[in-house]
């Protein structure tokens, strides 16, 4: 039976429980029943506006998919939830590698910690028991070498999702490591860990998952393994990794670049420099595409995001210097979105005069890959102007306030995805909308740039929309739609390089889905109730930021994006029309059941409160 | 008259190389280009005509259209749509 465990690191009281059946219908897992737990805690611990999100009343919430560590396809994913410390709103984290698997494994789908533990700790989660152990010697390891430690303290079966010093020293954009670079990366969950003094959650032992219908699942698995691997998608990926993306976004013109203000930049940044490089490529739990590089710099990755954001964005050139600062922010424990971003930001400020060497400690230039090494360890220590970035988002308050125009981040969180909006308009409404902030991978619309037919989109989407990406027109509908598909695939646990419309209409949608819950639990989901979770949960999610304070007017873009031009190649001229995008807002709202100012309408609320 | 293909990800790897110089008629097109391409390189022809995901083609920089004119010199790229990473 999934257990749920809350475990107060103040008192050390652990509660284990089973997970109600009831909210596993109406939210799966991972993802959707994480943000039940989250608003529940954050209600119960006050106004959630005022709880501090380094303080020990925010709830850190670790959460398995629903069909995490079973044989589904690509099911290794779970999710890490609390308030944001980098942005102050919802945050949510989603991670593969093998710590979900084990933790489930283990005997626990869900941690739900609160409080703060005395001094650094652990938690040791085995044959569904968990003890909260002593971190000595641990605290101010970087991340693969705490993994490595605790393998040898516990044996070689175990599994850790920790932290590296960025989270220890609470720096705002510090995610949670598992493995050398799979990472919950956004919204410095990593700091909320090490606020609360823990440096880690250790899973081994137990029984393999069990299902309702292993001969089934294992049919469905076959099944979709085969169609997956008919995907053009997945096949390239499973070669060349994500880094290929790096050169359609750069031949659009589309890479952000030096914070933005250009949108292209060297050739020397292609996967086929990359691969240089690389010398094996690896997988998750149960995965079926195999997309992340070992490289031979001592680390794993890069990915296309960070190529491009501790790369173009940074106006850093050579692949192998990339690849080192890859590696360096995985060891220290920092998400590489945020970093490159907040880094190119202060890049700027500096070329425009708006922060000078008595703050930065010296010059800042684009492209100054010694620079930039010592700032991100720095910014993990909080040292000098290290200690100013490590605020991320939050570091406006040291900067005059003309420095926020020049952020690029929507709900003070730093754009995940090194491609710029300004071109593809629904890919810029996801991003306002997202309920973590900047981030592609909670609805990122890709298909319209297919060219699909118009039949072939209705098929898709139910609804009229533009096969034209650089058109107002039909968009809302489209982000609908992917906002609720990515959310059932975050609660299953399914990642999203195999879910339905994520750069393929041949990936796994509702029906797989409904196949694979079936066979694992034993209960029918139709494709219909499996959408109105996605519904349910991205309500939910509306609901979380409504009451951290968040507004219409939080459903917005950065400056940039509105008032500057994209300056050359095939999208030069292109932003977004500041009219045309508070329409497509309103469409949105309503296309999501939403009031004018983007609320929940009561009789939604009821439901949410009575879950 | 003679124009450049650059090949990008992954359509360059059936080939060998990144570039390729077509020699094409006068007022031949983006079409006539891609069609010369496939009977250079027919192993192109699949990912090329690919169902999932059609490739972009750009010429000089902009985006083009199957009756867009090639004048001499021309450089095209032919890209893959994929956006999201």
């Amino acid at each position: 039976m999934p257990n749920t465990a809350l475990i107060d690191l103040s008192s050390g009281h652990i509660e284990i429980a089973s997970t109600p059946e009831k909210l596993t219908c109406a939210l799966l897992g991972g993802r959707g029943m994480n943000m039940y737990y989250l608003r529940k805690h954050l209600r119960a611990a006050g106004d959630p506006r005022v709880i501090d999100p380094l303080g020990p009343a925010n709830p850190l919430i670790f959460g398995a998919g629903l069909l995490t560590g079973t044989i589904a396809p690509n099911a290794a994913r779970f999710n890490v939830t609390a308030k944001s410390p980098e942005s102050l709103g919802l945050g949510d984290a989603n991670c593969g590698g093998f710590f979900a698997a084990a933790m489930r494994k283990a005997g626990f789908d869900r941690l739900i910690i609160v409080g703060r533990a005395a001094r650094p700790s652990y938690l040791l989660l085995e044959d569904g028991q968990i003890t909260l152990c002593d971190a000595d010697g641990l605290w101010g390891t970087t991340s693969p070498r705490a993994q490595e430690m605790l393998r040898a303290r516990h044996g070689s079966g175990t599994v850790s999702a920790v932290i590296g010093p960025a989270g220890e020293n609470r720096v705002r954009m510090a995610s949670v490591m598992t493995g050398i670079k799979n990472t919950a990366g956004r919204g410095g969950m990593g700091a909320v860990m090490g606020s609360k003094h823990l440096k880690a959650v250790v899973a081994r032992g137990g029984e393999p998952i069990a299902v309702a219908d292993k001969a089934a699942l294992s049919a469905a698995r076959k099944a979709q393994t085969k169609y997956l691997q008919g995907s053009k998608v997945v096949q390239v990926l499973g070669e060349l990794g994500t880094p290929f993306l790096y050169e359609v976004s750069n031949r659009l013109g589309a890479i952000r670049t030096r914070n933005s203000q250009d949108n292209f930049f060297e050739e020397t940044l292609v996967a086929a420099e990359i691969e240089k490089y690389s010398d094996k490529r690896l997988a998750c739990t149960s995965c079926v595409v195999h997309c992340r590089h070992r490289n031979t710099l001592g680390g794993e990755g890069p990915e296309f995001s960070t190529i491009g954001l501790l790369g173009a964005n940074i106006g850093l050139a050579p692949a192998d210097q990339v690849i080192t600062l890859n590696n360096l922010v995985n060891e220290l424990g920092m998400d590489a979105s945020s970093t490159g971003t907040i880094i190119a930001w202060a890049m700027e400020l500096y070329q425009r005069g708006l922060i000078r060497d008595d703050l930065t400690g010296g010059p800042l230039e684009w492209g100054d890959y010694e620079r930039v090494h010592d700032l991100i360890n720095d910014m993990a220590y909080r040292r000098g102007f290290g200690d100013v970035l490590a605020e991320s988002t939050q570091a406006k308050r040291s900067f005059p306030p003309e420095a926020a125009d020049y952020l690029i981040a929507v709900k003070d969180l730093p754009q995940s995805d090194p491609h710029d909006v300004r071109y593809i308009k629904s890919f810029a409404l996801g991003i306002a909308v997202a309920s973590r902030g900047a981030d592609h991978l909670r609805n990122r619309p890709t298909l319209d740039i297919l060219k699909l037919p118009d039949e072939v989109r209705m098929k898709i989407f139910g609804v009229e929309t533009s096969a034209d990406p650089t058109t107002y027109e039909g968009k809302a509908g489209m982000v609908a739609w992917h906002d609720d598909i990515y959310a059932v695939s975050d609660c299953l646990g399914i990642c999203r390089f195999v879910t339905h419309g994520f750069n393929s209409p041949h990936l796994l949608g509702y029906g797989h889905f409904s196949e694979l819950v079936q066979s694992a639990i034993g209960q029918a989901f139709s494709k219909a109730e499996l959408r109105e979770v996605g519904r349910r949960v991205i309500d939910l999610e509306r609901q979380v930021n409504r009451e951290l304070g968040r507004t219409r007017a939080d459903d917005t873009l950065p400056k940039r994006y509105f008032d500057d031009p994209m300056p050359a190649r095939a999208t030069k001229g292109h932003r977004i029309d500041r009219e045309k995008f508070q329409e497509m807002l309103d469409e949105y709202y309503a296309a999501r059941g939403w009031d004018g100012e983007g609320r929940l309408r009561a009789e939604r609320l009821a439901e949410l409160n009575a879950l | 008259m003679k124009v450049t293909v650059h090949l990008g990800e992954p359509f360059w790897r059936q080939v060998g190389r990144r570039a390729v110089e077509l020699t094409l008629a006068e007022g031949a097109t983006l079409a006539d280009a891609c069609a010369a391409l496939m009977q250079f390189q027919p192993a192109l022809a699949p990912e090329l005509e690919n169902g999932e995901a059609k490739p972009v083609w750009f010429l000089n920089d902009e985006e083009g259209q199957p009756e867009s004119l090639l004048a001499d010199g021309a450089t095209i790229h032919v890209v893959w749509p994929v956006s999201g990473g």
